[in-house]
Order: C-alpha cells, then structure tokens, then sequence
C-alpha cells in the first residue's frame, strides 16, 4: 500500500513537472501563424498510393513549382497514404483535413467510380472542390497473336483467346475493357483481373498471358509501358475513348494513333448502326466522363472557403502557364500538357453531371455487380 | 559492347562527385535501415523530386547506394533487440538475437556485414552476366510459376515448426487467413474486415512482425531484468571472429546469394520473404542445424543476411528488363527512370547499357562502402548490448509504437501491433513457432491470386508447364526434409518407457482452444460469400479446424507430464525459464500495462506529446532512473519524433482527443524550421 502511494506521489509530481513544460511551450511564441489572407507556410498534398506512380510523380511536380505563385513561397509537402485503393486517403481528407487550403488530394478516376458505386466509400466527391485536372484517353489493345488487326476481326476470332487483364474486379482497365466487349456482343472472354499493377499487367501482356488490355495515352507516350511493344508491332489499338467537343460529339484524340477509330466508330464497323441502350449510356458517362475526363485531379476538403479555393485555382493557373513546369510535366508523362489539361470548373461540370442521379448509375452498379 | 559499357561505367563512377553521391546514398540507407519501420523505401521517396535536377548517372548512383545498404544495417536492431530493422531482417533475429544474448553480438553484426557484403556483389554478379539472357528467362515466368514460388516459400512452415510441425501448421494456415483479410480482388468481396476500412487492404505486415517478434521480446528481456547479453564479451575480438566465419560458410553465402537474387527477382515476393527462404534453406541443408538453429548459430546469420542484400541485384532483373518492379522500392527505381525519360526493356539493355552498368557498380560500391561503415561502429553498438535494459525497454518500445505506425498512419497500425503483441508473446510462452504466421501472411494474397490467374487463364493446363513442375519437385523435397526432421525429434521426446496417455491440464490447450474458435468463426462467416471468394479461406480453413481438434487432444491427452516442455528443435527463439512463473506474470502484467498506457497516451496527446512522456515516465517511476538522464532521453526521444519523422518524414499523426499540447508543440517547430530554411535559402 506504501509502495502504490509512492508511486502515485511521485506520478503526480512528474506530470505536475511536465504540465509546468508544456506551458513553457505554449508561451513561446507561434512562428508558423499564417500571415492574413490565403498564403500559407506549408501546403500538403495527399497521395492515396504509394510513392512513384502517376499520382505521386504529378503532386511532386506540382510541388517543385507552385510555391512560387504564393507569396511566401510555402512548402509543399508530399504525403503518401496508401491504403484500399485511396479510400483511407479519401476518407483522410474529407473527415479530418481542415479547410483552410492547406491540405489538398490527388483523386484518380476509380475514386470517383468507387462514389459512383457507393460501397465503402467514406468520403463524397460532391462536396470536395476541384483546383485542377488532366485527363487522358482510354485505348483497348489486344496482342499481336490474336490476329485481329481491326475490331471486325476482333468480333469473329474464338472469344477464349481474349483474356483480359486488370487489377481487380471494380479496376477501371477490367470494368471499361469488360464493358466494351459485351457492348461489341463479345461473350465468353475470359477475365483476369486480379494483376498487381500496370507494371504487371504489361509482363503478362508482354509474355501473352493476357490478351487484352484497357490501357490509356500515356502508356503510348515518351516512356510510357507499352511504348515499346507498340512499336515492335506486338499490340494492336482496336478502339480509343476519343475526346468529347463542345458539341458532345466524340471525336479522334491527337494523342492517340489518328487510325484508331472511336469505340462509336468500332462499334458501327461491326454492328453497322450507331451504340445505344442502357449499357451503351453507363459506357459512355463511365469510359469518356469518369475515366478520361477525370483521370486525376486535385481536390480540396468539403467546406473550403471560396476565396482560397479561387486564390488556389488562379496560382495553379499561372503555374500551368509557366514553361518550367510544362517542362517537368511532360518530362515525366512523355505527352503533351495542352492536350491532358483540363480547366477546373469544366471538371466541376464533368462531375456535377456525373454525381446527379441517373437511371445509368444503376445499369453500371448492376453491371460491376454491385 | 558489353566490357566496353561495363568499364565506361566504371570509369564515369570513378569520379569523386559520383562515389560522394553513393556515400550520401549508402549513409541514409544506413540511417534508415537501422530504424525499425522505415527502410529503402522512405528514403527513395525523399530523394525521388531532386532527381529531376541530376543526371541520370548521378541520380541512380545515389538511389541505389541508398537501397543497396538498408539490408546491412537492418541488422542492427534485429540483433540487438530482436526488433526486425527492415521485413528482410526477420530471420535475422532468430539466431542473431540469441547471439546477443551470450555475448556474442560483435560476432554476430561481423557475419552479418560480410554476409552482406559478399551477397550483395553476388547479386551485382548475377545481374550483370544475365543481361544477354535475361529477357527470355524473365517472360518464362508466368502466374503459375510465380504461384509455385509462393508455394515453394509455404512449404518452409514444414522447416520453420521445427518439432512442432501441428503447431507450425496450424500457425501458418493462421497466417494465410490474415493475409485473406480485406478485399477480394476477383469478386470485391469484403472478406473479415467488417466496417473497417483500415482492413480493406488487409492487415499490413510491418505492425504484424513488430507485434509478434518485438514485443514479446522487449516484454520478455524486461521479465529477465539484466542487460540484453549475459555475459559481456570482447565485442571487437567477436566481429573478427564474424568475418572468419561468414568466408568459412563460403559455399551457404553461396547458395544464399543464389536464392536472393532468385527470390528479389520474383515480383511479389521479395525482402518480406527472402530471409525466410534462406534461413529455412540453411536448416534444411546445414549439418546439425535443426538442433542449434534458433539458439545462436551464426549460420542462421549468414543465412538471411547474405540473402537479403543479394535480393537487390535480382529485384533489378525484371526492373529493367521489362518495368516490372522487383520491390517496392524498385518501384520507385522506375519513377525515377521515368523522370530521368529512360524507359525499362530492352533499351537498357542495350542502348542505355551504360547506366544499366552504372547502377551494377553502385550496388558494388556501395556495398563496401556500407560494410566499412558498420564495422567501423560494430564495437559501440555490440555494447549497447551490456546496457542495463531497464534503459533501453522504453526508448524501443516508443520506436516500435512509431514504426509500426508508418505502415498505413492509421490508429489500425497501433491496434494490430497491440494484438499481435499479445499473441506473440503467448505463442513465444506456449512454444508455438511465430516464423509461419509471417509467411503465410505475406504469401496469402500472392498464392490466392497467382492460383486465380493461373486458374483463369489456362484452365488446369497449368500444372504440366515445366517450370511448374520443377517447382512442385522442390516443394517435396522440402516438405520431406521438414517433416522428416520433425519426425525424428518426436522420437527422441522418450529417454525411458513411455507414459501413458492420460488427461493432464495444460494452459496451452487454451490457446490452441482460441485458434480452433478464430477458424471456426472464419470458415463459417465466409458461407456467406461467393464461390470464388469463400473458396480459399475453406481451403485454408476447414483443415485448420481439424488441425486444431488434433493440436488439443495433443494438448490435454498426451504421454508427456503437464508442463513439461521439449524445447529441442524449436524453431523460434529461446523463453527464458529460470524466472519463476509469479514473477513472469507479475513483470508481464507491468510491461504490458505500460505498453497499453502508451497507446492510451497517444490516443489522449498525440504521438509527440505521448512517446516522450512515456519514455521519461518510464525511466523515472519503473526502472528509478535519475531525473536528469530521465529528462535527457525523453527530450532525444521528442527530437526525434519531431526532426526526423515530423519535418522530414511528415508523418501525418493521428488525431487525438486532447491535441491542443502536439498542436501547438509542432505549430512552433514548423515555425522555427520555416524561418531558418527561409534564412538559409
């Protein structure tokens, strides 16, 4: 009994000391206070994957040249959460992130498709402001061994030679390439979506263990993955996303082979009329919206001010307009920054569109198996 | 072409600038090595943006100087405190640890390094006379080949359960069915993961190795209550010793080295598993290893480390022939390649053959350099092994709270490392072997889908491709050598006559009770899903509960007397019976109390509030230290959260409940560092 109040006495006394140290602290003075108005010391941008890849590589060069558009020229700090596809990050940023603009999220397209189809998903699309956006174009590429040079070949060839590849099951590749088979009335493919990564992917495609694949621009371009292969003639492009004009009309990408034709296009060739249907309406929104408009972009937590999110919008503006960065950009992602770039507020219309309730959303859910 | 491209490297490496750069890189490696929790990987991360500024030479000569040697100093802390430095050093601690313990920690850290360095070369080696054959050998393998090799690698339970292959058995399938927690890829199944979102991507293995291995030892090293070693030897007179040994083993660093690059250049598999590949190797085909691995054999040293280093030229192998990263932190090899505009394939293999060579050299260079620098300060360190522990006991438990917390920044990390601590240090007390659960762990998600796609995609075809079967010839032949060794130690559990059976108490059976419960629950939660998602935890788990049922009429119906142990093949790290079971439980309870205490503290403060109190609260009330030392660790503590993993990690903490202390602690930190970079700038 001595002994425990002993040690409770002395407890007490260390913690009183301690308490006493803190204080000390807390007198000092605050040297990281944010000067008035919307210029931050330090900036950070979450990653919901691990470092390296497309998101970590744009938020890093984003960070190599957009303090200089601040006033204070403000640290930006890239910060990794992997975790569930990005749904720890997405949840991090939407819960717990303040909203004083300095803690933004690279969002990739699945996350938006993870909101679409609503499982698990703690964080919602609609509320984060977006700051910046690219996009890319999805292209469907089957091996050389198929044979099929063109969709109409691709139509007639055994369905059991097509195997396409994916990370999962909801991964955009497996979802998107699934989805254009079945439209194109392709059945009994087979699907093998459960690859590590693109990396993998294009080892599988490469010793012909995959079949088909939903790739995007990038991996045609500079050092993108299938580069190589591409030009070894061991991959075919069957079809492309293309890109919607203003008119919503689905035109040819630049950076895409200006012969691969429009999935519209591919579908007419082997079904002699223009797509339509349910399927063919969650396709759309789903290949062209979702997976090419808002392949990543830069979003901010629910209930940030209008005045940071537009200061944040117009100095990533001018960033965008600085040479230097265009520079790194398309050092890393080997195309174009003028064709990937999307501006803000059309991405905000992109999504708003996208997140409105729509019959199409169900036929996707139910198709995903959802 | 290929001499000439090798000797240009060489020559452009020469030059000061470029060996300076691979000094830096094998420094930090170094640094982030021998951290617990953090490795390659961190550092590559940090150094990834300042690539954009270096050639391509300088920029790979630093990154894989940074990578090469994180595996050498990995063994600090594995064998100091039986804290796994890196996931390759896992094996490390079963006879590193021990080594320690009787005062051999100069010999074992001497091993170790030149282990290191020799497979490190090795794996330099290797990767540079592959290079005309190495695509062709790389496209040979494929999803069933790549699921054999996860097979090959669970085969090792058979091995690492030593004479308890029903246990070993039994905690392996435990470890698949962890590994199967979170999402299915192929149906999107969300298995055991209830409304968690932290287990989505299923259960991260760095809180898992660091529960179920450091933990239990730290717990137990404070039961004990000396310093880590019994008896203090001549560190220094050791490390020679080492040497000698790691040069006198030369033909198991050989085949070490072999099974490193073969393992590093298997995508998924890598340092998580390399170590175990190897050590289970060296029990299998080293003389009298079943019997002295596991006690402090410095072959069960040379063993993983040789392996672990070498892994680093094999995990290139498919990095550069192909973009397929090895690793992790190849991974990030491949970011950098992309912002330097090199492209993996066959490019690097020829027209870009000079920095192909250029990164061959590092991993060379570096490796020297790395072993130069850890033998330089292998005398200082083998002595922190005479250190009272009561010192040491907090400062590594605040370092496993922090490292265990960079696997996810989640409070799931915490609460894993929690659980898997006590499960730890129970199955440590019951003499269940630990290595399965981490190998089944690692190679769940890899088997499961590996069988998937190879099932998927050729039908059951598969099975004849000739890779596949020379694979499936050396799992039995494994699984032989394992079982056979098992066998042959329960032959010898009976010096006299045999008891007969009959119904004895016996606390383990309790624990086997908890498992048989944990898999009961499992298969039949799993009814629920879908065929293909239900499929592999059935598989795993129905034999488990049979296991199990066996393991307990093992338990209470046995010839041996209750409490009566066979240590004799164990294949896991020695328990220290010579305290008395009162003092145990009673020096458990505090330890644990404390360790809980801590995550209560970072629950209610924060980590940077919380660590360091804990540490000084320790130090004064537990272990009676003096206020100033007391004081002085506690602040190194503090400095540490905030200059390394605050400011340069930018670790995000979790949120606590009374954050107004960490808030305005880091707020004045930030402010401080943000004017003295603005003033250096």
């Amino acid at each position: 009994m001595m002994r425990c109040m002993k040690f409770v006495k002395r407890s007490i006394k260390y913690l009183a000391l301690i308490v006493a140290l803190g204080l000390v602290v807390i007198s000092l003075p605050d040297g990281a206070q944010a000067a008035s108005g919307f210029n931050p010391k330090r900036i950070k941008i979450l990653i919901g994957f691990p470092p390296a890849g497309g998101h970590d590589l744009e938020a890093r060069v984003i960070a190599r040249h957009l303090p200089k558009y601040f006033r204070g020229k403000p640290s930006i700090i890239v910060q990794n959460m992997p975790g569930a596809g990005g749904k720890i990050m997405g949840a991090y940023i939407y819960n717990r992130s303040k909203p004083d603009g300095t803690t933004a999220a690279i969002f990739g397209s699945s996350q938006v498709q993870e909101n679409i189809l609503g499982a698990g998903v703690e964080y919602d699309v609609r509320d984060m402001p977006i700051v910046w956006a690219v996009r890319s174009v999805r292209v469907g590429i089957v091996r050389d061994f198929l044979k099929a040079k063109t969709v109409k070949d691709l139509a007639t060839i055994d369905p059991s030679k097509i195997a396409v590849a994916g990370r999962s099951k909801t991964d955009s590749s497996c979802v998107t390439g699934t989805m254009a088979l079945t439209l194109l009335g392709i059945k009994n493919f087979k699907r093998v979506c459960a690859y590590a990564g693109t990396a993998v992917i294009r080892g599988a495609v490469e010793r012909g263990e995959a079949s088909f694949f939903e790739a995007s621009d990038p991996h045609f371009l500079g050092q993108g993955a299938f580069v190589e292969m591409y030009k070894k003639g061991m991959v075919v492009q069957m079809w492309q996303s293309g890109q919607v004009t203003e008119d919503g009309k689905i035109v040819r990408a630049k950076t895409v082979n200006k012969n691969t034709p429009t999935f519209q296009e591919a579908y007419r060739a082997v079904h002699g009329k223009d797509p339509s249907g349910p399927l063919w309406e969650a396709f759309r929104k789903v290949y062209n919206d979702v997976h090419s408009t808002l392949t990543r972009t830069l979003v901010l937590p629910p209930g940030t001010p209008g005045n940071i999110v537009n200061a944040l919008r117009e100095n990533i503006e001018s960033m965008s307009n600085d040479p230097a960065f265009v520079k790194d950009w398309e050092k890393v992602f080997g195309q174009e920054f003028a064709n990937a770039r999307v501006p803000a507020l059309e991405a905000e219309k992109v999504k708003d569109e996208l997140m409105k309730p729509a019959p199409w959303q169900d036929t996707f859910k139910k198709f995903v198996g959802m | 072409m290929i001499i000439d491209a090798a000797l240009g490297a060489l020559e452009n490496l020469a030059a000061p600038m470029r060996l300076l750069f691979i000094f830096f890189g094998v420094l930090m490696g170094l640094a982030l090595g021998a951290m617990p929790g953090l490795g390659g990987l961190v550092g590559l991360a940090i150094l990834l943006p300042f690539t954009f500024d270096m050639d391509p030479f300088m920029a790979f000569s630093i990154m894989i100087g940074l990578i090469s040697v994180t595996s050498t100093s990995d063994t600090i802390p594995s064998v100091l405190f039986g804290v796994p430095g890196t996931a390759a050093a896992q094996a490390t601690i079963m006879d590193g640890h021990p080594m320690a313990k009787n005062g051999e920690a100069g010999r074992a850290f001497g091993a170790a390094y030149t282990a290191s360095l020799m497979g490190g070369v090795f794996g330099a080696l290797i990767l540079a006379v592959s290079i005309p054959v190495i695509r062709p050998v790389v496209l040979a393998f494929g999803s069933p080949e790549f699921f054999m090799m996860g097979m090959l690698g669970i085969s090792m339970v058979a091995v690492l359960s030593g004479n308890a292959p029903m246990k070993g058995l039994i905690a392996g399938a435990f470890g698949l069915a962890i590994g199967m927690v979170g999402m299915d890829p192929q149906t999107g199944v969300i298995r055991w993961a209830y409304d968690a979102l932290y287990l989505w991507d299923g259960i991260p293995l760095v809180p898992v190795a660091l529960g179920l291995f450091a933990l239990p030892e730290v717990v137990d090293l404070v039961i004990k209550g000396t310093s880590i070693a019994d008896v203090p030897k001549d560190a220094m007179k050791g490390v020679w010793r080492g040497i000698r040994d790691a040069f006198e083993h030369w033909f198991l660093v050989l085949r070490c080295s072999a099974i490193g690059v073969w393992i590093g250049a298997t995508p998924g598999l890598g340092a998580s598993v390399v170590d175990w590949f190897a050590y289970g190797h060296a029990i299998q085909s080293e003389k009298g290893a079943s019997e002295s691995f596991g006690k402090g054999d410095v072959r069960g040293v040379i063993a993983p480390e040789t392996a672990n280093n070498a892994k680093e030229g094999g995990a290139l192998i498919p990095t550069l022939a192909f973009g397929i990263p090895g690793s992790a932190s190849m991974a990030l090899l491949l970011g950098a390649m992309t912002i330097q505009g090199l492209s993996p394939g066959s490019a690097m293999l020829t027209k870009h053959l000079d920095v192909t060579f250029t990164m061959i050299w590092s991993l060379v260079i570096a490796n020297i350099f790395g072993t130069g620098i850890c033998l330089l300060f292998t005398n200082a360190l083998a002595r922190i092994a005479l250190i009272r522990i009561h010192l040491i006991a907090p400062i590594v438990i605040g370092i496993v709270f922090v490292a265990s917390f960079q696997a996810t920044s989640h409070y799931g990390d915490l609460w894993s490392l929690l659980i898997f601590g006590l499960l730890g240090w129970f199955m440590k007390r019951f003499s269940w072997p630990r290595p399965p659960v981490i190998l089944g762990l690692v190679l769940s998600k890899i088997i499961e889908n590996y069988l998937f796609l190879s099932v998927t995609r050729y039908d059951w075809h598969w099975l004849t491709r000739p890779i596949v079967i020379v694979i499936g010839l050396l799992i039995a032949v494994s699984l032989f050598y394992g079982f056979r060794g098992a066998l042959k130690h329960r032959g010898r559990n009976f010096d006299g006559p045999k008891p007969p059976i009959r119904f004895k108490f016996n606390p383990g059976g309790i624990f086997t009770l908890i498992f048989l419960a944990a898999f009961t629950i499992g298969v039949v939660t799993a009814t629920e899903w879908e065929i293909h998602a239900r499929l592999f935890p059935w598989v795993i788990g129905i034999p488990a509960i049979v296991l199990c049922l066996g393991q307990l009429m093992g338990d209470f119906f046995g010839r041996k007397k209750s409490g009566e142990e066979d240590t004799r093949g164990m294949m896991d790290l020695p328990v220290d019976r010579s305290v008395p079971t009162s003092i145990v439980i009673r020096r458990a309870v505090t330890t644990f109390l404390w360790i809980f205490g801590v995550f209560g503290a970072i629950f209610l403060f924060g980590f940077v509030v919380a660590v360091p109190l804990f540490v000084f609260l320790y130090l004064k009330l537990q272990a009676g230290e003096k206020l100033g030392l007391s004081l002085k660790t506690s602040a190194a503590m503090a400095l540490l959260l905030i200059v390394v993993f605050h400011l340069v990690l930018n670790v995000p903490w979790p949120e606590s409940v009374l954050p107004y202390m960490e808030e305005a602690i880091l707020r004045r930190v930030e402010g401080i560092y943000d004017w003295s970079w603005a003033a250096f700038s």
